[in-house]
């Protein structure tokens, strides 16, 4: 798909190939880019991520052509993009910077998009109707056309980063550098503009964005470079970068990393640090179930309970959550019946722990015997009731039978923090 | 107001300005005058003036107002680069120590009694560029200059040749009211030889400041990303930089330092044309004229049989008029 194809005003030639070789930047004595490595292609989108300070910004710098790198090269197409004049340059380069400052003085919408044609315009040339066509394309695309005669100071930030976005269109770019460019703007527009990169790429044009969101980097890129303390520690697919490994590594926090189920997006969530130092001596156990015990054992965990947890499903959330914690748990295959040999080890746990949470985990045919289990507590058991159990019962009013019993003989609570308090009053 | 029509408004109030300048004075000249005494220059005519008012016009007022017309486009061309090239507001052709170095050089000279259209000049213009450059040097952070730096080492270095100056005219003596005259601004001293040098100087610098018009917007949007839309940022303030030296080096040698055109004029400009310096510049260079035009009659009306320096009255009227300003349109400047 074409949105602002390369059919016209692109008076040089080349297919727009950036590659970063063996890259050392340096902010006076700092060093903020180490042997910095990287070769794009045409119609690649390539995210960067790190934390604060890892360099993404530094290697986005490096690449357009403003902080000239004390080692290494930088080309574009076998030219070195310092020797390139800024006027070439930027007839295949274009940069849409983390925050824009204010105009010095007010511009209209389309007076700052039609700068984007600045590098198109010959010395006292003055604009062509080609060039006035190719910022009315680019004002539409962006969705910043109906304020087109709007002056830039009175936008919003996430207008005027639109308008910024258009005026880098307007370049005609083969290569568009983001940097951090959406981080300050709402989500519903972060996606519009990432919808966008995901056409421009489809056009041919190559992408390399600093970003800060992982989910976002994740769903949109097709490659990853991660940094950290200005080296790249991870280069290559999503799958392949993002792991809780690296995660580890580069962020000093642990994550989990899963395909969400409906759309096989990445979904990475961050996990603060393990609360260090003693466990209570008296366990809670939780009766987990499709991802809704993992906040639960979440916050146990965080005010320094030993919990233990089952059945669970491997695969599942809640799985995944108490491997990380190490929890002891009782575990079943996915999407499996619960087997009499797992369900006497849950039976176990529970008589171990003393207290036992039920939360508002749905009921079927394969977890029943969830049910069975938290019986046995009896007065040990707890439950967290967020929604009525009517809405959660898909076994016929088996479950229900059960669950109402249970439900007039023990503590109820519709609020996690109100559990808590309760679980933590009553615990050694 | 279309750019067309706003500049052939000010050209009309240019050139009725420019015969108010030399129609006004102790001695009132007809306007119909002074279009016959002008045209005898080309078609010869019979005489409806008199001798000593041909000379007025064509010796004393002509060459007279058109040094203020030429050094108030001058100094306006010159803020206009000044403030897009800083991003500054506050930035003005005096900003980076070139008046006081301009200064300072044609002082050295005065002050040795050589009073001069030969020497004054020269020395003017290797005071403004001396001082343009060791400012820029100073503002040196790698390969770049930072803005931050260089206003203050503006600052520094403007403190530095004041000084100077000062102490020059501690020592000159008799030359020291000549000196002080010199330096507080004016035009009285204008002839045609200094036209003649001014003209070439002023046309040249506001046909080159005008020719980089488009690379002065996107400066304003920051310097990276100016560099990033392709402007060759360093290259472009080293040619600014001089062109403005010598805009400024020549206006100082024969007029003195008259303040705040350079500043205001951009500013009021600014209101009607808006920021895009196609319209900006042609515009303030007619307006800066036709303010120091009517800043001049009014520094040489003001107290009958007696001049006041202009520097004085353009002070006195743009710094009241530049604080209104800033308060009533503080959103539309900053």
């Amino acid at each position: 798909m074409r949105i602002l194809g390369q059919e016209s005003g692109s008076e040089t030639g080349g297919p727009g190939r950036v590659r970063v070789d063996g890259v050392d930047c340096y902010y006076v004595q700092t060093q903020a880019l180490n042997n910095a490595q990287l070769t794009v292609r045409p119609g690649e989108v390539i995210g960067l991520v790190g934390p604060n300070g890892s360099g993404k910004t530094t290697l986005i710098k490096a690449i357009s052509g403003v902080l000239r790198p004390q080692v290494g090269i930088i080309t574009l197409d076998d030219a070195d993009v310092y020797r390139i004049k800024p006027k070439r340059l930027a007839q295949q380069m274009a940069v849409v910077p983390q925050s824009t400052d204010t105009f010095f003085f007010d511009f209209t919408v389309e007076e700052v998009v039609l700068m984007g044609r600045s590098p198109h315009i010959r010395f006292l040339g003055t604009e062509s109707t080609h060039d006035f066509d190719v910022v009315r394309k680019a004002l539409e695309v962006t969705d910043v056309a109906r304020f087109a005669d709007r002056k830039i100071n009175e936008l919003s930030g996430g207008e005027r980063q639109r308008v910024i976005i258009a005026r880098a269109l307007a370049q005609e770019p083969k290569i568009l550098l983001l940097d951090e460019a959406t981080s300050q703007l709402d989500i519903g527009i972060k996606i519009e503009i990432f919808d966008l990169v995901r056409r421009l790429a489809a056009s041919g044009i190559a992408v390399i964005a600093a970003i800060h969101d992982l989910n976002l980097a994740a769903q949109y890129c097709d490659r990853l470079l991660l940094l950290k303390r200005g080296e790249i520690i991870a280069d290559g697919t999503v799958e392949e970068v993002l792991t809780q490994e690296h995660i580890t590594e580069a962020f000093d926090v642990s994550a989990l990393v899963r395909k969400h189920p409906i759309t096989n997006a990445f979904s990475i969530t961050l996990l603060p640090q393990q609360t260090p130092g003693e466990r209570s001596s008296e366990k809670v156990h939780v009766i987990p179930g499709g991802g809704t015990g993992a906040p639960v054992i979440h916050a146990l965990v965080q005010r320094g309970l030993s919990v233990s947890a089952g059945v669970v499903n491997t695969l599942d959330t809640d799985y995944e959550l108490a491997q990380y914690f190490g929890i002891e748990c009782a575990v079943e295959a996915p999407f499996s019946p619960i087997s009499s040999e797992v369900h006497s080890r849950n039976v176990q746990l529970i008589q171990e722990a003393r207290i036992v949470v039920l939360p508002n985990i749905c009921f079927g045919s394969a977890n029943l015997k969830n049910l069975e289990a938290a019986e046995l507590a009896a007065d040990k058991l707890v439950i967290l009731e967020e929604t009525p159990i009517e809405s959660r019962d898909f076994t016929h009013g088996v479950a229900q039978r059960v669950y109402n019993d249970l439900r007039s003989n023990s503590p109820v609570f519709s609020e996690l923090a109100t559990l808590l308090a309760y679980v933590e009053s009553h615990i050694g | 107001m279309k750019r067309n029509t706003t500049l052939l408004v000010l050209a009309a109030t240019l050139f009725v300005t420019v015969i108010a300048g030399v129609a006004i004075g102790p001695v009132w000249i007809a306007p119909q005058k002074i279009v016959a005494i002008l045209t005898n220059l080309v078609f010869p005519t019979n005489h409806t003036w008199s001798e000593a008012e041909a000379i007025i016009v064509y010796q004393i007022r002509l060459p007279r107002t058109f040094m203020a017309l030429l050094v108030g486009s001058g100094l306006a061309v010159a803020g206009v680069a000044m403030q897009a090239l800083f991003k500054n507001p506050l930035a003005d052709p005096y900003v980076l120590g070139a008046s006081s170095g301009a200064g300072f050089g044609a002082a050295l000279i005065i002050s040795f009694g050589l009073v001069s259209a030969v020497f004054v000049p020269p020395a003017a213009f290797a005071g403004a560029i001396f001082a343009t450059f060791t400012v820029y040097a100073l503002s040196m952070i790698g390969p770049k200059s930072s803005v931050s730096l260089l206003l203050l080492s503006g600052i520094a270095l403007s403190t530095l040749f004041s000084a100077l100056i000062s102490f020059l005219m501690f020592l000159s003596g008799e030359n020291l009211h000549q000196l002080v005259f010199w330096l507080m601004g004016g035009l009285w001293a204008s002839r045609w030889e200094y036209v003649e040098i001014t003209f070439p100087v002023v046309l040249v610098g506001t046909v080159i400041v005008y020719a980089y018009a488009r690379d002065l917007n996107l400066m304003l949007s920051g310097e990276e990303s100016a560099q990033h839309l392709g402007v060759a940022v360093e290259s472009l303030k080293k040619i600014l930089l001089v062109t403005v030296s010598f805009i400024v080096g020549v206006a100082v040698a024969f007029c003195g330092i008259i303040g705040f055109v350079g500043l205001i004029v951009p500013h009021v400009v600014r209101t009607f044309t808006g920021p895009d310096h196609k319209a900006l510049i042609p515009a303030s260079a007619l307006f800066g004229g036709i303010l120091l035009i009517w800043a001049d009659i009014i520094a040489r009306s003001a107290i009958p049989g007696s001049e006041v320096p202009v520097g004085i009255i353009t002070a006195l009227l743009g710094a009241p008029f530049f604080m209104y300003l800033v308060r009533s349109r503080r959103k539309n400047i900053f």
